[in-house]
């Protein structure tokens, strides 16, 4: 079925509840979805179980008052080893990491597979890009709580992950609109979510009508049949639908009738999965960087407009916090590099939100861990998010600080930056802060805070 | 006086306890619910002031609330009108319905009948039966893994593992002694090899398997439901009871060789307590020596007391303000959760973090928490070495136990969550959320004093909800757009999880959708669409998909075209009393003849065949001069004047694209289930009239509705 009548029947059929959050303002239109996607790709990346933050962005270091004191030290390195990008403008730091960091804080500096100590090879490398907020109050330390208000803006319950609200905006008709894996995964009506699989498997899906995806001539019904096929199938669909009237199965059939309209787009996804596994046989690679792989290919069809990336859940260090925190991490950061570079060199347009769902407490429990804190931060890459900044900032603590909401500046007679701070700016900049597909997913926070200046 | 959330199961009737209790307390001969917020009395001063004047608008509610109380009248809520306009299926659909969703089957003509003739009287001794067969308990298994996720060690060795030096009784190699010719030949194993992957494959799904088994066997044996929290017993079957250390004598297996049989055993100085100790249960909710079993208080909430605790932790907190000394135990903002979490924690004592499995009772639990318990009731000292047995018995006891498996089983039947109070109260819309709410809140309450009065029989719950609107809710009358909001969640519109839509794929065709005949379910193997259809690895991936995106659609599409490949010209090749789809036809049969003149008998037939694959594939009971048989007889029609055309075209390039043979891997030259070769004169190749893929079209089409795949 095209788009265009499926809206026209969704309209006969008074189907408000179904398609109430296709676009029809802000930058985003319905005229432009029905064409390939070609703004930028949304990529939450979800560091699931609360990432420690003061070993990363924030970083905090132990003091003289706390030198002795294992239990009590922010991280068992001292602050004079805090680690300054070279050439930064805006001073960025990053937290340095040691082989043992739980028993000798002068060891070197530790490798990961790539060679390089994690932080200091991602930090160095991208400072230009980055964009790190810290201090985010996001008002709990619930992991399902936290996860949502960092990825909606909102601690209601249900609310939509701003992927979803970007992706129902721009692309609600494509068949992968919003990819998914792990992380904040409430599309609340908005756009269907979607999860990816082996290749093969992808393939046999791309080409339902062929018996061997590889082999066009070998339809299971002969073209003329198909498309009479089809034709009977939307008829039937819109007789259904004309005569549906409970709200929940209208939705249920609008969402069905929705899913098909872009059926045929997935066989680009095909083509550029082809492309982007042919040096590997084929095959995807593995972790993150399979996430990463099965977006930038998505994107390259025209049918992906935001994917959820997760490292394996990882972060939740009840216990020896920075060994794990420093293995989760790595993952993370060798994720983001991948997809950094694959970006650029597809020439996709990027903008990469990475966050948590809530920071660690300051210091450490018994089992050398750290339980749930509500302080948190996020970093965010890409196409027109202005880059070397720092905003927001905590005290030695870890306890948020406020900042000025128009020069963005700490001032103790400023506001706390919350989670739906940041959202009300994402919708900004993504031009859907007007669209209806926002209704019902209203923000509590009222100021607009400047974080993305024009690049 | 503390109120409730409504993430608290049947918190209105908790709250309106709460409240009722405090307005009987006097002060100075008045309620004291009066007396405290205009200020309190001489005598006792309310703290925080006067929040209400004496004869305002709140005070006078007030003072009506007290009258009420004290002066009770029988008032029904009125739900019932919160499903006005709405029209059910009727009790013929609802069996379908049910068979296919309970039983994994068809209704059969006998039970057909009888619901016809004595509709939904009828329905419910039907329904009774269903819940005995072997399909629903797989139904019911599945359900409580959506919530257990212990399936995720169900593969390789990942149960045993557990266990592996957790007891000194637990012996789960046991197997690998045995390599013996006797061995061999006892298990029907091939080889030494064979035997070892036969007994690991058995001894591991028995271990992983044990507390959904004691969810069936409950169930199975109409035992009170409350025993899945009492039961001083572990499920094994006869591989795992040898893991635990069990011989022989000390379990009664009807038959010791057979892996799929699950019997009552005990493991030696253990104080079994049901799920609550069962060594998988343990392992997937882990805990550590910080959280100290708090994860698994949480989850003992969400599974047996239907209360999502963490959403008490939902009210913004402030972290700068967290500054007294043990804040778990002196904080209000953190006491909130863990008042009600740290007492059962406790309970989970003498399992801990090291080897989450191991009992130990020599545990001397922590004594900066709050005691051990259940509410306000704390546990005995001499307990706290069995003190999951004396947890599970006041879990059990508990009233919201019964609400608690009502959720699990209308998610579980329909794929949706219980309703969530609507906390917004300035949406316009709020009074009419909140009485769609209550509409719920009140038939989930009968349905569970329906199961509390049949002694805790779940299979009570199970009808409870399929005769409810939420499962038998099919369309409406035209509603206000109040209504629409009052409805919004009333009704079917489940799209079927992996796991439904295969089994009723093999139910109506009789086939199963692979790849290969020895493969693997397609929908249900990992590596290829179980994931990509929305389903759950119970590790990782946790959540089903419950809308379908556009892989999704494309999988139903694949899906139908398959099957109708595989399913038609099988069922043409048989005679025809042994046709599922095609009872009514030939394939011999077309709609016209070599002139282009129509064939009234012919037609006819074709119609009535499509009148029942309408019923078959998709439950619709049309009359034959329903639009829609007009709409899928054109459809047949069209199909077959395009191969009459095509195979008589003059262009070659479209007379290749319509041969006279059916597609190589839709032929029928052998049995399908056996493998072996018909004899040559009962092949099925060729299809000269092209009324066999015209067939196909036609159920490609119905096994790609909406109707198919949603229930």
């Amino acid at each position: 079925m095209e788009r265009r009548d499926f809206l026209k029947l969704a309209s006969l059929a008074g189907l408000g509840v179904a398609v109430g959050s296709l676009p029809f303002s802000g930058e985003a239109s319905a005229e432009g979805s029905a064409a390939p996607y070609d703004g930028p790709l949304w990529v939450m990346v979800h560091c699931g179980g609360g990432w420690d933050v003061t070993n990363l962005c924030d970083p905090k270091g132990f003091t003289a008052a706390t030198a002795m004191k294992p239990n009590e030290q922010m991280n068992h390195f001292p602050e004079s080893a805090i680690e300054a990008v070279p050439g930064s403008a805006s001073q960025m730091k990053y937290a340095p990491e040691f082989d043992d960091p739980n028993q000798n804080p002068t060891a070197p500096i530790a490798t990961d597979i790539n060679g390089a100590a994690h932080n200091k090879r991602f930090f160095e490398k991208y400072y230009k890009d980055l964009l790190i907020l810290n201090g985010i109050n996001c008002s709990t330390n619930s992991h399902d709580v936290g996860t949502r208000v960092n990825w909606s803006g909102s601690l209601v319950e249900n609310r939509p992950s701003f992927a979803a609200l970007v992706a129902g905006a721009y692309g609600k008709d494509k068949p992968m609109a919003w990819v998914v894996n792990g992380g904040y995964d409430v599309a609340n009506g908005v756009v269907a979510v979607t999860r990816t699989g082996n290749i093969g498997a992808i393939q046999r899906i791309a080409y339902p009508e062929l018996f061997n995806p590889n082999d066009l001539d070998r339809p299971f019904h002969a073209d003329e049949v198909a498309a009479k096929m089809l034709e009977t199938r939307n008829a039937r669909q819109s007789a259904m639908l004309a005569k549906q009237k409970l709200p929940r199965i209208q939705k249920a059939m609008g969402t069905l009738f929705t899913a098909r309209t872009g059926q045929n787009e997935l066989k680009k996804l095909k083509v550029e999965l082809d492309k982007l596994t042919a040096a590997n046989n084929g095959q995807l690679e593995g972790g993150l960087r399979g996430q990463a792989q099965i977006a930038l290919a998505a994107y390259k069809a025209g049918i992906c407009i935001a994917a959820n990336m997760s490292p394996p859940a990882g972060f939740d260090t009840h216990g020896d916090n920075d060994r794990q925190q420093y293995n989760s991490r790595g993952v993370l950061l060798d994720g983001l590099e991948f997809l950094m570079d694959q970006a650029l060199a597809l020439g996709v347009k990027l903008r990469v939100l990475v966050s948590s769902d809530f920071g660690r407490t300051p210091g450490y429990n018994d089992g050398n861990g750290k339980d749930h804190w509500a302080i948190t931060s996020m970093m965010l890459m890409g196409d027109g998010i202005k880059g070397d900044r720092v905003i927001g900032g905590t005290d030695e603590g870890h306890n948020a600080l406020k900042i000025d909401p128009v020069t963005l500046e700490l001032s103790t007679s400023g506001i706390q930056l919350k989670p739906g701070h940041i959202h009300r700016a994402l919708r900004k900049l993504a031009g859907i802060d007007t669209n209806p597909v926002v209704q019902g997913a209203s923000i509590k926070e009222e100021e607009d805070l400047p974080l993305f200046p024009a690049v | 006086m503390v109120l409730l959330g409504s993430a608290e199961a049947g918190y209105l009737d908790l709250n309106y306890d709460v409240v009722k209790n405090a307005s009987l307390l006097q002060q100075d001969g008045k309620s004291q619910v009066l007396v405290m917020p205009t200020g309190g009395s001489p005598a006792r001063k309310h703290p925080g002031g006067v929040v209400i004047e004496p004869g305002s608008e709140d005070y006078t509610a007030m003072e009506e609330l007290v009258r009420r109380f004290n002066e009770p009248t029988a008032c029904e809520a009125d739900v019932a009108g919160t499903f006005a306009g709405s029209l059910l299926l009727t009790p013929t659909e609802t069996l379908r319905k049910a068979s296919l969703g309970l039983a994994a089957r068809l209704p059969t003509a006998a039970e057909e009948a009888a619901v016809e003739a004595g509709g939904d009287d009828a329905l419910n001794p039907i329904l009774d039966k269903l819940l005995t067969e072997p399909a629903f308990y797989d139904r019911l298994k599945e359900m409580y893994n959506d919530l257990f996720l212990t399936d995720r060690y169900l593969g390789g060795n990942d149960a045993l593992q557990l266990l592996d030096g957790k007891s000194d009784y637990y012996d789960p190699y046991w197997f690998e002694a045995l390599n013996g010719p006797d061995a061999i030949q006892k298990y029907g194993a091939t080889s030494a090899d064979d035997l070892y992957n036969k007994l690991r494959s058995w001894t591991n799904v028995g271990v992983a398997r044990e507390p959904l088994e004691l969810i069936a066997h409950v169930v199975r044996e109409n035992r009170p439901f409350t025993e899945i929290l009492t039961a001083n017993y572990i499920m094994v079957n006869p591989f795992s009871a040898k893991s635990y250390g069990m011989g022989d004598a000390d379990v009664n297996f009807k038959n010791a060789a057979d892996p799929t049989e699950f019997a009552e055993g005990h493991i030696l100085d253990f104080p079994h307590a049901g799920v609550l100790t069962s060594p998988m249960f343990l392992s997937r909710f882990p805990t550590t020596a910080t959280n100290r079993n708090r994860a698994r208080a949480r989850y003992v909430f969400k599974f047996f007391l239907g209360t999502d605790i963490l959403k008490t932790a939902q009210q913004p907190i402030d972290p700068t303000k967290i500054d007294a000394f043990n804040p778990t135990l002196n904080k209000a903002d953190c006491t909130i959760c863990h008042v009600n979490i740290d007492p059962i924690a406790g309970a989970f004592q003498s399992f801990q973090s090291d080897d989450q499995i191991r009992y130990d009772a020599t545990f001397q639990w922590y004594t900066d928490m709050k005691p051990p318990g259940f509410g306000a009731e704390e546990m005995p000292k001499a307990q706290f070495s069995t003190g999951l047995q004396w947890l599970g018995t006041r879990v059990a006891g508990d009233s919201r136990f019964a609400l608690s498996a009502v959720y699990a089983i209308f998610t579980g039947l329909t794929g949706q969550e219980p309703l969530i109070a609507p906390s917004e109260t300035d949406d316009k819309d709020f009074s009419l959320k909140f009485k769609a709410y209550l509409a719920q809140y009140y038939a989930f309450n009968t349905i569970a004093e329906q199961f509390k009065a049949s002694g805790f029989n779940l299979k009570h719950v199970v009808k409870g909800i399929v005769n409810s609107r939420y499962y038998r809710a099919k369309n409406a009358a035209d509603l206000t757009a109040e209504q629409q909001v009052e409805l919004s969640e009333v009704g079917m519109g489940r799209l079927l999880i992996p796991e439904q839509l295969n089994r009723k794929i093999v139910a109506v065709l009789g086939y199963p959708w692979r790849d290969y005949k020895y493969n693997g379910d397609l929908l249900l193997r990992g590596d290829q669409y179980r994931m990509l259809y929305g389903g759950i690895d119970s590790e990782d991936v946790i959540k089903r998909v419950t809308a379908p995106n556009g892989i999704m659609s494309n999988i139903v599409d694949r899906m139908s075209n398959e099957m109708s490949c595989v399913s038609v010209p099988r069922d043409f090749q048989k005679v025809k009393e042994e046709r599922r789809l095609f009872p009514y036809v030939d394939a011999s049969e077309s709609p016209k003849d070599k002139n282009g003149y129509e064939i009234p008998a012919a037609v006819e037939s074709i119609k009535k065949n499509i009148q029942h694959l309408h019923r078959l594939i998709l439950g619709e009971r049309l009359d034959i001069t329903d639009p829609e048989i007009a709409r899928t007889y054109q459809l047949f029609l069209d199909a077959w004047q395009q191969g009459q055309d095509g195979m008589s075209s003059s262009d070659d390039a479209v007379k290749s694209r319509y041969s006279e043979s059916l597609p190589g891997e839709c032929q029928v030259h052998n049995e399908y289930w056996s493998g072996a070769d018909l004899p040559e004169g009962e092949h099925l190749s060729e299809d000269p009239n092209y009324t066999i893929r015209a067939w196909m079209a036609v159920t490609s089409y119905l096994l790609s509705d909406y109707a198919f795949v949603y229930e």
